[in-house]
Formats: structure tokens, C-alpha cells, sequence
């Protein structure tokens, strides 16, 4: 199972969909695009010169196409891999036995289709326990499951008209809005030609990208329900502790997708058909409890005095109001010259925010920017004496072992960088011996991690370090990078 | 695992999950500001019709400035969250879970006309589908996040007048808070469910079945109540 589960309110259950989406949008819209590109080609193509009518059937025809998506989506949630191909070839999954009949006739209309799907095609339950089934899932999702459909609904045709505002927009021939719309509203849809055309293409297109969506948010409501419903949530840690505290089991991600794939395709653990008794005497029982039944009075005031009608309809008198209007003109001249400030402000900030933001991603994910400073240390690589070891030893014969610890380690730094480390602007010793540890071999990690807490004793802990200790350091760090300078002198 | 968490460690150490808001949540809250403000915008010119055209200037300063500074006062102001998102209970907070100042609401309310841009949030829309936190750009450039504040914890206790009983084993947090959910939502399955679910926690059931199962597990429930 791929997405966790734990109780979780109707709308956080559609944004559980809406990330299923998006941490497979490769594999997930790849299949579906596969399918759906090529099937819509072939529709504007059988009915070339009536673009509205490939529309139309094409959208006529989403229930078929969202079982398709079901079926894809399910695959991903138990972690089996996606592909067009799998899916098509078992038309069993979504398309015999699925009420697929009556999803294209009277169930056409459902305003919680991707919601009830699952009943459907996974569940494969029909007539009445089918009805039955769907009106248990809706007592709590409705809401929600219509809400998606109105949002989806609407961003479909929000992404069509932008798409083609853009087209308009960008188009070396000038179109102006108006003709657009005349030709929309007063020669209809058919005759418009090219343009009913493109606006045809363009909703299909904004329905490729909103159906996956749209099928995985009903999708993962419908498991919500449902683990709120059976406990799936409970079942699942209850089975961990079970499993936890057992002698050596077998493997539980194994066992628990086979229960969870019992689970959805089986409608057996219904709570409406736990068997053993009978349910007329149980509602009963039921109703008879002090829930129930009972009878409340309630006492309001009403007002039973006589009426009247109000006397005050004496006409208003009309002000001139020429002096405010000669300031309302200033004040409009003024606020007129301050949207332009204003707008040219907010168009300014968006551009320096965007700037801003695509600088910082680029700079984290860019390899080949190399800082200059580290910590406030000079890490470029002209800041280095020819040989630093040397020099390192100079300065400790001088007395100045810190100096030389300094040079020791900025010569590392600049060593590693030349190898192809990527050090950040921002990152600490700790960072970088991290970051030594998993790109280097063992001797120089083990000198690097030597060398770096010798520097932090002496340059935060102000202890200081013998001289002797730096010497060595200076001769290892002769035998780890020395080799690497002569071959860059070398090239 | 999937999921719409986000995890913030706190300056003390301690850590708490913010439960991200997606698309339907936010439409729903923005369709309910766009209802309130609609209808104080539609009250203003039966307003100042009286006052001619001077009037219809002053009311189209009114309506552009109720109109731009409605979501950032109230954001501002109270709690990052405008009564649209009250009702659903979602509020506007900074990606550390600190609650959102001036500075931030004023940015993500500006940049919503790029969010808006061309027609019905098709911008934002695209952008929040592909973001790993549900942002759009005016989140993304105030650094600021969309959450759910409401509580999903049951009422505690339809069985906690049960007699308290220690758990038999050692219990990791999640698996307390199974026991407790348990308890919790007893009341919303058949007795045959809330039988079968306890039999799968062998080690706190033992070879107990049936509804003396479910009672256990509901005992155990009420002795990690009273431990609190």
C-alpha cells in the first residue's frame, strides 16, 4: 500500500489523491497519456470537419476512460508497476463487469462519479447491493465527492479558455476578443471552423491533465471511507503489534497487501451485512434505546399583536453635489496615476521573487558554482601557497600552529572541491566531513575527520594543539593530496 | 508512504505535523470569501447611488480596496484565516508553522493576481498540482503553507467507563494510539467488526473472542487513559 493510512477529514482525503497523482505523475500520466492521446486522435480524425462531435463523444465517454485510470491507479497504490500496456491487455479490470453499461446511459449525470467508481469496478457489486453500498459511502462523503466534481469541472474549462487566451494572446495574427466571441456566440459552435477546432483540441487536452487527478481523489475518499468504515487504519497496527511481539513471521508488507486487496475487492466485511442476525428485530433494539424517539417540547414567542404600516414614504430630495464632484475627479486622477505605480510595483516584486526563488533552487541543485568562501575561509583555489604542506611546516616552525592548521584545512577544502565536491555556501564542518565521508576512501576521510577536529578544537574550542600533532597532520597531507596537485600541474 | 504531511521540528526539539490543505479545501474556502465579499460589494452601490457619479468614483475605491485588503487584513489579523477558511477550518501559516505577519500575508495576497492569471486560477491550479505542499506561487514567494486546524481525535470515552486494565505488553506510541482509536470509533462498526479487528491484536487479547475481545482491547484503553 503505498499511501499510509490513518483517519483523516473528507477534504484531506482528496488531497491524499491529488499526491498519489503527483508522486507518480511520471508513470501515471505516461500510461495515461498513452491511451488517451492516441483514442482522441483517432476520434478528430473518424469525424474530421465536426471537432465539437469528437469532443462530445470523447467526453461522453470519461467513464470509460476513468476505469482505465482506476485500474492504472489501483496497480500504483499496491505498488505494482503502471503501464499502458498491462492495463489494456486485461479488459476484465475495467471494462466487463463494471457497469460500464449504465455509467454511459443513466448514471451519465452522477455528480460523485470517480467517487463511487471503485464500488463499481472493484467491488464489482450491482443492483441493489450495489445501491445500498453506495448509499452507505455517501452519508459522510457527498459533500466532498461533489465538491471535487464542481472544482474539476470547472478548472477543465478554466484550462481551456487560459490555453486559448494564450494561444490568442501569442498568435502572429491579430485577434481581437471580440471576434472571438462573436464567433462563438452568433455563428455557434459547428460553423466556427478552425477555431471550434482548436477549442476542441485544447479541451481535450485540459481533460489529459485533470481526469488522472480527478479519478485518484475519488479513488483515495473511497478508501478513506472505507478505512473509517472497517478500521483498516486499527487492523493495520493491530497486525504490527501482532506481528512485532510474534516469533519470526513472515513478511508483513506481503501478508497486509494481500489483506488490503481482499479488503477492497471483497465487500465481505460489510458492516450492513454482518451476518448471525436478524436485522429488523436488531434495528428494533436500536430504535428502542433513549437515543431515539424521545420527544422534545420546545416553546417559542409569536407576535400576535395588531400591524401597522410605516408613514415615512415622503419622496428624497436630489442634491447637487457639483464641489464633491470636482475633488472625486481629482481623487480619480490621482488614484488613476497610483494603480499604475502600484501595479508596476506588484509586477516588480513578482519578477524579483521569481528571480529570487529560481536563484536559490538553481543554486542548490547547480553543480559546476563553486564557492569562494567556506565559514568565512577563503576557499579559492589561486588563495593557496604552490605548496601547502611546506608552507604548513614553515609556519608550525615559526610558532604559528593555528595559522598553519588553517592553511591545512582550507588546502583540504580546496583539494576536494577540485575533485568535484559539492560544497554549499551554507554548510558547516559537519556538512562537509559528511559529505567527505560518501565520496571518498577510508584513509582520507579518517585524515579528514583528524584534521577537521583539530581546527574546531583550535579555532571555537581555543585549545591549542601540539605542534608535533600539526606536523604530522602537514605530512599526511602531503601523502593524501600531493599526488593530485603534481597531476593537475601535469595537465 | 504517501501522505499530506508536512513535519516541522520545533526550536525546543519537540516535533508536530502540519496537515497540508489541497485544492478542494481551498476552492471551497475561497468560493465562501468570494460569496461574503460579493455581497458587500453588491450592497455598495444601493449605497451611494444617491450621490451620482462622484459616488460611483468613491465606491470603486471602496470595492478595490475591500477587494485587495479583505484576505490580507484578515490574515493579518486573525489567525491566518479568512472567514472562508474559518468555516473550513484551514488557516494561512509560515512553512515552520509559525503563524503568518503582515509581510507574508500582504505577499501572498499580492501575488494572487499571477495565482489568478488568466482565468479562474488556472496559474495557482497547476502549480499547487505539482508542488510537493500544495503551494501556489503566492505561497511560494511568502513562504507560507495552507493547513488543516481541525481535530480529527473522536469523542474519547464512549467505552471509557470500562474498567481500566494495564496492556499485558510493552506498546510503541502508534500502537497507544491505535488502542485509543479503537475505543474511539467502536461505536461506528457492527459489533462483528469492532470483534474482528480486536482479534487481530493477539498479544492483547490472548485467545479472548468476540465481543470479550473488543471489551479488552477497550479496557486497555481506559488504563492508558487514566495513565495520562
Amino acid at each position: 500500500m503505498a499511501v499510509r493510512l490513518r483517519p483523516r477529514n473528507p477534504s484531506e482525503a482528496l488531497d491524499l489523491g491529488f499526491a498519489l497523482v503527483r508522486e507518480n505523475a511520471a508513470a501515471t500520466y505516461g500510461a495515461w497519456l498513452a491511451i488517451y492521446l492516441p483514442v482522441a486522435a483517432v476520434a478528430y480524425a473518424v469525424l474530421w470537419g465536426h471537432p465539437f462531435i469528437a469532443w462530445f463523444v470523447l467526453w461522453w465517454l470519461k467513464p470509460v476512460f476513468d476505469r482505465i485510470l482506476l485500474a492504472l491507479l489501483s496497480r500504483t497504490l499496491f505498488g505494482e508497476p503502471a503501464t499502458a500496456a498491462s492495463v489494456l491487455r486485461s479488459p476484465r479490470q475495467w471494462l466487463f463487469g463494471t457497469g460500464a453499461f449504465a455509467a454511459l446511459t443513466w448514471r451519465r449525470f452522477d455528480l460523485s462519479r470517480s467517487f463511487h467508481l471503485p464500488v463499481r469496478q472493484l467491488e464489482r457489486l450491482r443492483g441493489k447491493p450495489g445501491r445500498q453500498r453506495v448509499k452507505l459511502l455517501d452519508r459522510d462523503m457527498r459533500a466532498a465527492a461533489t465538491g471535487l466534481t464542481v472544482l474539476l469541472v470547472l478548472m477543465e474549462l478554466f484550462v481551456m479558455v487560459s490555453a486559448a487566451f494564450a494561444i490568442t494572446l501569442l498568435a502572429p495574427v491579430r485577434m481581437p476578443m471580440e471576434d472571438i466571441l462573436e464567433v462563438l456566440f452568433t455563428q455557434g459552435l459547428e460553423t466556427a471552423g478552425d477555431g471550434a477546432l482548436v477549442g476542441a483540441v485544447l479541451a481535450t487536452l485540459a481533460t489529459a491533465l485533470v481526469e488522472p487527478v480527478y479519478v485518484a481523489a475519488g479513488f483515495t475518499l473511497y478508501l478513506q471511507r472505507r478505512t473509517m468504515l472497517e478500521g483498516w487504519d486499527i487492523e493495520l497496527r493491530f497486525r504490527t503489534l501482532a506481528d512485532r511481539l510474534a516469533a519470526p513471521a513472515a513478511s508483513l508488507a506481503g501478508v497486509f497487501a494481500a489483506v488490503m486487496l481482499a479488503l477492497v475487492l471483497l465487500p465481505a466485511s460489510m458492516p450492513t451485512r454482518a451476518a448471525g442476525k436478524d436485522p429488523a428485530t436488531e434495528i428494533k433494539a436500536v430504535m428502542a434505546a433513549p437515543d431515539f424517539g424521545k420527544t422534545e417540547m420546545k416553546r417559542r414567542l409569536e407576535y400576535v399583536g395588531p400591524t401597522w404600516e410605516s408613514k415615512d414614504d415622503k419622496p428624497s430630495t436630489k442634491t447637487e453635489w457639483k464641489w464633491l464632484e470636482k475633488i472625486a475627479l481629482f481623487f480619480s486622477e490621482l488614484a488613476r496615476f497610483a494603480t499604475w505605480i502600484v501595479g508596476g510595483t506588484v509586477l516588480a516584486a513578482v519578477l524579483y521573487f521569481l528571480a529570487r526563488y529560481l536563484r536559490f533552487h538553481g543554486r542548490a541543485s547547480g553543480a559546476r558554482d563553486r564557492p569562494d568562501f567556506l565559514f568565512g575561509l577563503d576557499v579559492r583555489p589561486d588563495s593557496l601557497p604552490e605548496d601547502v604542506a611546506a608552507a604548513a611546516t614553515t609556519l608550525v616552525r615559526e610558532g604559528r600552529t593555528r595559522e598553519a592548521l588553517s592553511l591545512l584545512y582550507r588546502g583540504a577544502l580546496v583539494r576536494f572541491l577540485d575533485r568535484g565536491l559539492e560544497f554549499l555556501r551554507g554548510d558547516t564542518e559537519g556538512d562537509c566531513v559528511r559529505k567527505v565521508d560518501v565520496a571518498e576512501p577510508e584513509p582520507t576521510r579518517a585524515f579528514f575527520r583528524r584534521l577537521v577536529s583539530a581546527w574546531q578544537s583550535i579555532a571555537y574550542g581555543h585549545r591549542s594543539v601540539g605542534a608535533d600533532a600539526v606536523l604530522a597532520l602537514a605530512g599526511e597531507w602531503h601523502r593524501q593530496f600531493a599526488p593530485a596537485a603534481d597531476a593537475q600541474e601535469a595537465r | 508512504m504517501i501522505d499530506t504531511l508536512r513535519p516541522v521540528t520545533l526550536p525546543e526539539g519537540a516535533e508536530i505535523t502540519l496537515r497540508l490543505a489541497g485544492p478542494v479545501a481551498r476552492a471551497r474556502a475561497w468560493a465562501t470569501d468570494f460569496a461574503i465579499r460579493s455581497m458587500v460589494l453588491m450592497s455598495l452601490p444601493a449605497a451611494f447611488a444617491r450621490f451620482g457619479d462622484a459616488g460611483a468614483g468613491v465606491m470603486l475605491i471602496c470595492w478595490f480596496a475591500i477587494s485587495t485588503l479583505y484576505p490580507i487584513l484578515f490574515e493579518a489579523l486573525w489567525n491566518g484565516a479568512t472567514p472562508g477558511k474559518r468555516v473550513f477550518n484551514l488557516a494561512v501559516v509560515h512553512a515552520d508553522g509559525t503563524p503568518v505577519g503582515w509581510s507574508s500575508a500582504f505577499l501572498r495576497n499580492i501575488v494572487r493576481m499571477a495565482d489568478a492569471f488568466p482565468v479562474g486560477y488556472v496559474t495557482g491550479f497547476i502549480v499547487m498540482l505539482f508542488d510537493g505542499q500544495f503551494r501556489r506561487l503566492g505561497d511560494l514567494a511568502a513562504g507560507t503553507v495552507v493547513i488543516h486546524r481541525d481535530s480529527l481525535a473522536g469523542k474519547p470515552g464512549a467505552h471509557a467507563a470500562r474498567e481500566a486494565l494495564a496492556a499485558p505488553v510493552a506498546l510503541t506510541p502508534l500502537e497507544q494510539r491505535a488502542i485509543l482509536d479503537f475505543d474511539e470509533r467502536r461505536g461506528g462498526w457492527s459489533a462483528e467488526r469492532a470483534a474482528e479487528l480486536a482479534e487481530t491484536a493477539v498479544p492483547l487479547v490472548g485467545a479472548l473472542r468476540g465481543e470479550a475481545a473488543a471489551d479488552r482491547v477497550s479496557s486497555i484503553a481506559a488504563g492508558l487513559q487514566s495513565r495520562r
